[in-house]
């Protein structure tokens, strides 16, 4: 009898694992189009947008060419335009035979018209709907988002994917770079933080395209003010605290200098002083020389002196650069209105009201040492003097 | 009268405090969306507030080692009152019962399986459930231990891998919101996760172990599984941040935060996995004790034959107690705590002061 | 509503003949009323017909006569 019910189970067994895998939700490869990007676009009607949808094809072979966007390409754009994110996606799944996927979405990018529109009311459907993952790239496009979704990469036929590699390695020289969706929804949540995203341009030079990225979109609540250019970006990227080496370039009157900044320590606190609330930036870093152009007839410790004074003096300008060019925006970009927040609350509450108008009075005192540790395999370049030497 | 004769060795009953503790992770969006930043402060005080509970259970075992808590609610209350008060206690476990079914029914319908009914996944869920509680209380606590150990392995394990993404300015600013609300945050944690232990007074006389050593195990097991979900708060608050408010499952949202390497990301099948073999766990156990319970109140020989019918019953039960998961947050954060103070801090301790006043206990003869 | 007469024939026919056989009738009528029990509540979901749940009974009753509960 025991033989005979072990088998009864060993069948119902064998049986049940033939539901496990849950035949109402499967997903088969064939019938599900794998969306890589989604990018939103302003349309003529106010409310409406226009939504792209950059979908891979999955196929064996690789004989695509390169700068199709056709039967040859190994991606299709899907675009519609409609009231709101999901209904455009509904729009489109009546119009391909697979169904749409978003779990593999790589990039979300929003057309300049669209942020300069505001962006708040879109971002429910990311945070809510169970497609959608918190860790997706946010990008703003300098054009549409559509032209960026369309244009192949060189190296990297799809070029969501090609982004997505991109930022990646990019956050790791500026990891402002890098805005997640969690990030952006995070910032957007507290009050007086001036979020960024990334700008992205597509560039088609003589047969050639490429995609880069190009600076940093400010905005105010939820629309488009602003944006930094490369250099601002480095301003803002010592004071976010995340550089790991930096390269700076600067042009004194006896030569150029290009080194790099690397072991940054960074201590940003907020403080009250006797006018009012200021911040105090205190920066510690070890200069690394990549290269001296110049300095005709001088000698190491002159250099080295000089070298740093002006490294000091080029960082300093750049932060305060950077600073006051958000002052003249009025967006608190760094979060240093969160920062005052977290560590005086009290204090905090009764200036929040008041913050547009501290923001561009706010003082920013800022202590810069650094050391030059590292000058590559030589000391002198060629044309400083040769130490003397007294037994020679 | 025993009705089940299976045994828990100690450790075992050690680890299944911790296994039912550690199940509660799903829940912690309760007290999340009420302390914020600060839920860390309130879990671990909820930790403390949850041993005082512990300490009236033990009381109790230790005067009553071989009899579960319907018998002794008839030895020390009389027949009628006693048994009012047993009527509550099996309200209270089906409607725990229900309220885990319906939690894992939700988690796994919302994220891992939109498309299929929810009664499919329930049903077939309870069907293994009940096949484990039918085969007696060593069977349901038999992996008590490798559950556990799995689980604070994944913990210990997302803590390190989550190290990039923690910030550590998240957890300020500290003490900052009114006073209610840190009082309804410990109030939360400690009768959600932590007070529902007394469903462990229903299997005291299985439990094999000298009646000194029930305190230290008990509160062992409970230390095990404490420590657990205060560190997954900490986890959870350190990486999200001030969107923390946002989710229903904020521990879903962490762990598909986090990538090892370009491949190795996508970790929240993992918590899936264990959270669905942790709520087994749970709800089977609550399964069993509701079961024990009912035929403990009608002084039945067997409990096997109700295993199915109180199944049904839990299972409809689930789809019946709220409308939607907006209702239960809004009631869960607010008026629950106080309906399981009731039973899990009012009725022992009344137990326990009539026992003491009465001079009662089965370890003496009679009196 | 075919499926629940079916699962709950099916369940008795696993767990009633031993009972009868057995002959204890406090376990048979026990059992029965549950079953029973389960019968009508799972009759009354597969018709579709919401029945007011008790949790939130309770609860109203806590919140709003004896006031305890936390304001939102």
């Amino acid at each position: 009898m025991k033989k005979h019910n072990r088998r009864i189970y060993l069948i119902i067994i064998l049986m049940i694992n033939f539901i496990l895998t849950g035949c109402w939700d499967n997903y088969e490869l064939d019938t599900i189009s794998i969306v890589t990007g989604l990018g939103i676009d302003a349309a003529e009607n106010d409310d409406e947008i226009n939504l792209t949808l950059q979908v891979d094809k999955i196929k064996g072979d690789t004989g695509y060419e390169k700068g199709d966007i056709g039967p040859s390409s190994s991606f299709l754009i899907m675009n519609t335009t409609d009231k709101g994110i999901l209904s455009a996606i509904d729009k489109l799944e009546r119009q391909t035979p697979r169904s749409i996927f978003l779990h593999h979405n790589q990039v979300i990018v929003f057309g300049k018209e669209q942020v300069k529109k505001g962006i708040k009311k879109h971002m429910d459907v990311f945070i809510r709907e169970h497609q959608m993952r918190m860790e997706t790239w946010v990008l703003v496009s300098d054009g549409t988002a559509k032209e960026i979704l369309s244009t192949p990469m060189e190296q990297e036929e799809n070029s969501s994917i090609g982004l997505s590699k991109m930022i990646f390695s990019g956050s790791r020289d500026y990891e402002s770079f890098s805005v997640k969706l969690i990030d952006l929804t995070s910032r957007l949540m507290e009050e007086t933080t001036s979020p960024v995203i990334p700008i992205i341009t597509a560039k088609n030079e003589g047969g050639s395209s490429e995609v880069e990225i190009s600076g940093l979109a400010i905005l105010k609540g939820d629309k488009y003010i602003g944006e930094l250019d490369l250099e601002k970006v480095r301003g803002y990227s010592w004071i976010m605290g995340n550089c790991r080496e930096t390269p700076l370039d600067i042009n004194t009157e006896y030569g150029y200098i290009d080194a790099s900044i690397s072991n940054i320590k960074l201590k940003n606190k907020p403080k009250f002083g006797a006018d009012g609330p200021f911040i105090s930036i205190d920066f510690k870093g070890d200069v690394t020389i990549r290269e001296i152009q110049g300095f005709e007839g001088m000698n190491t410790e002159k250099t080295f002196a000089i070298l740093q004074k002006a490294c000091v003096e080029q960082l300093k300008k750049e932060i305060l650069d950077c600073f006051n060019y958000s002052q003249d925006l009025n967006a608190d970009i760094y979060g240093f209105g969160e920062e005052f927040y977290r560590r005086y609350p009290k204090d905090f509450e009764r200036m929040k009201e008041y913050w547009d108008e501290i923001y561009p009075e706010l003082d920013m005192k800022i202590e810069v040492a650094l050391e030059v540790t590292d000058t590559g395999k030589v000391l002198n370049s060629l044309y400083m003097e040769e130490q003397s030497d007294e037994n020679r | 009268m025993k009705i089940d004769n299976g045994k828990i060795s100690a450790s075992q009953f050690m680890f299944t405090v911790a296994c039912f503790i550690q199940a509660s992770s799903l829940l912690t969006a309760f007290f999340m969306s009420v302390t914020k930043q600060d839920s860390w402060i309130v879990s671990i005080i909820g930790f403390f507030i949850g041993m005082i509970f512990l300490w009236i259970y033990t009381a109790l075992m230790k005067r009553f080692p071989n009899k579960n808590l319907v018998e002794i609610n008839d030895l020390v209350l009389g027949p009628v009152i006693g048994k009012i008060f047993s009527c509550m206690y099996i309200y209270f476990f089906l409607t725990l019962s229900a309220l885990n079914l319906k939690d894992m029914g939700d988690f796994v319908g919302m994220a891992i399986m939109p498309n299929t009914p929810t009664i499919v996944i329930l049903a077939l869920f309870m069907y293994i459930c009940a096949w484990a509680v039918r085969s007696g209380i060593e069977i349901v606590t038999r992996y008590s231990l490798l559950f556990t150990l799995t689980a604070s392995l994944i913990i210990i394990a997302t803590f390190f891998i989550a190290y990039n993404q923690i910030d550590l300015n998240n957890f300020l600013p500290i003490f900052n919101q009114p006073f209610i609300k840190y009082v309804q945050g410990t109030h939360i944690i400690s009768t959600i996760p932590f007070g529902e232990v007394v469903v462990f007074l229903m299997i005291t006389p299985n439990i094999e172990i000298p009646i000194n050593k029930i305190r230290k195990y008990f509160i062992l097991g409970f230390a095990i599984g404490g420590i657990s979900l205060i560190l997954i708060v900490l986890r959870d608050i350190a990486v999200l941040g001030n969107v923390i408010t946002l989710f229903t499952f904020p521990s879903f949202e962490t762990l598909r935060m986090m990538r090892l390497s370009g491949t190795l990301g996508r970790m929240e099948v993992l918590f899936a996995v264990i959270l669905i073999t942790l709520m087994f766990f749970k709800i089977s156990f609550l399964y069993y004790v509701s079961v024990l319970a009912i035929s403990q109140i009608f002084e039945l020989n067997s409990y096997k034959n109700l295993v199915v019918g109180v199944g049904t019953i839990i299972v409809i039960y689930s789809f019946n107690l709220y409308y939607s998961m907006i209702q239960h947050m809004e009631y869960g954060s607010n008026i629950t705590p106080f309906q399981w103070l009731i039973y899990e801090f009012l009725l022992p301790l009344i137990t326990l002061i009539v026992a003491k006043a009465r001079k009662l206990s089965s370890s003496e003869e009679g009196n | 509503m075919p499926y629940v007469i079916l699962i709950f024939l099916i369940i008795s026919f696993i767990d009633l003949p031993d009972l009868i056989k057995g002959n204890s009738k406090k376990e048979l009528m026990v059992v029965c009323s549950i079953l029973c029990f389960g019968f009508v509540l799972s009759s009354l979901y597969a018709l579709g017909i919401d029945l007011p749940s008790p949790l939130v009974g309770i609860e109203n009753f806590l919140r709003d006569v004896l006031n305890l509960g936390y304001k939102k």
